[in-house]
């Protein structure tokens, strides 16, 4: 012993070590049934793994959701795809032919209907000839003149001067055409007004006066204070 | 038989069990709060040593090792009743150590164990480690996860405790 005890806690220690007990049935008979318990949670422990992707369907069979299965499912899945995507489609070789309902356009253009593209940008010759002129107006007039009828060089060529932009803009053409208004050229800017320096003057603010340092209480409060005299 | 255990064999089993059931038995008891607790204990502890019996190599006593094993699955079961403590009345009165005398012949061990297991189970886990199982409060303390401080109190208080009950009698005298 190194620890320091009374002589009666000596003796009590003694006895208390010193004793055997009687066997006790039960205890063993729990010690079964603990021991059956544990290997029964082994065993099921062990299977599981086995169990966790088992599937148990409304009449006792079980489908097991193993990796092929899955696998399998995703080819069926695949081929019946395959098998109906293309029947809903269209075949590759097939042209689809839109007509286009001519009620309107015989009134202003009574050709066959072709688009002609924008000009986005003038030719070289363009701009030659519009007298180096600004590519945007260009642009912007030739939609109107020539929607129907010029092709775009053709078209250039009538825009160059100010009353042939003023005759395109003549409301002569019917409703259904496109119509922009007269568009002014863009003009360079010829003066600049500087801003002028301007100097602010602020009104002087008067300094607030401060307090009298001695205040006349008599003055403040007279009735209360001659009440109390 | 440690053969016979090892392979299985139930007869084998159930004597490995008689056999060592009363020496060992009084470990957990003396640490629970009775024979139900201290069976389970045990049979927890019988569990460990059925699956660890190949372990062992003939180099100390097969009891000591037992004992060990026991010894190990009560402190277990003991941290995880840690929660359940209930709190402990404070005796103020001074722990005055008899003049002379071990434990009154009247009590038999089974007494004893009776009276240690009324004890408050914080203050009964540090008796027994301390008295019984000769530890100190050093060891106690990272046992039970406790302070030294904390173990000496309660070292104190059962003394003051146990005293009084095992010896009315001279308790009221002293």
């Amino acid at each position: 012993m190194k620890n320091e005890l009374d002589l009666w806690e000596v003796g009590l220690a003694e006895q208390m070590k010193g004793k055997e007990f009687s066997f006790d049935p039960q205890a063993y008979a729990d010690f079964e049934n603990l021991l059956q318990a544990e290997s029964f949670g082994q065993k099921k422990g062990e299977q599981a793994p086995r169990d966790v992707d088992r599937m148990q369907t409304a009449g006792g069979t079980s489908i097991g959701f193993t990796l092929p299965v899955i696998f399998v499912f995703l080819g069926l899945a695949c081929f019946a795809g395959w098998w109906f995507w293309p029947q809903s489609e269209a075949s590759p070789g097939s042209v689809q032919t839109i007509t286009v309902p001519q009620t309107e356009l015989p009134a202003s253009a009574p050709g066959p209907s072709t688009f002609i593209a924008p000009a986005a940008a003038p030719t070289s010759s363009a701009i030659t000839e519009t007298n180096a002129s600004s590519p945007l107006r260009d642009a912007a007039i030739d939609l109107p003149s020539t929607a129907n009828t010029a092709p775009v060089d053709e078209a250039v060529q009538l825009l160059d001067t100010q009353e042939n932009i003023n005759e395109a803009a003549t409301p002569a053409l019917p409703r259904s055409t496109y119509q922009v208004t007269y568009l002014p050229a863009l003009r360079p800017i010829t003066s600049v007004r500087a801003l002028e320096a301007k100097s602010i003057s602020l009104p002087e603010v008067q300094k607030p006066t401060p307090p009298s340092p001695k205040r006349d209480r008599k003055a403040l409060f007279p009735d209360i204070i001659n009440k109390q005299q | 038989m440690r053969q016979g255990c090892l392979d299985g064999d139930r007869r084998a089993r159930e004597f490995f069990y008689r056999r060592y059931y009363g020496k060992l038995v009084g470990i957990p008891l003396r640490y629970t709060n009775g024979r139900e607790d201290a069976n389970q204990v045990l049979n927890q502890a019988f569990l460990r040593i059925f699956s660890s019996l190949d372990s062992y190599r003939e180099e100390g006593s097969f009891e000591g090792w037992l004992s060990t094993i026991v010894f190990r699955t009560t402190m277990s079961w003991l941290r995880g009743q840690k929660q359940k403590y209930v709190t402990v009345p404070i005796d103020e009165s001074p722990y005055e150590p008899p003049v002379s005398g071990g434990v009154d012949e009247q009590y038999d061990t089974d007494e004893i164990y009776r009276h240690i297991q009324r004890l408050p189970a914080p203050l009964r886990s540090v008796f027994c480690l301390y008295v019984v199982d000769d530890f100190s409060h050093n060891e106690i303390a990272k046992i039970l996860g406790i302070t030294v401080v904390n173990s000496r109190w309660r070292l104190g208080q059962a003394r003051l405790k146990l005293r009084a009950s095992l010896r009315p009698d001279q308790q009221k005298t002293a």
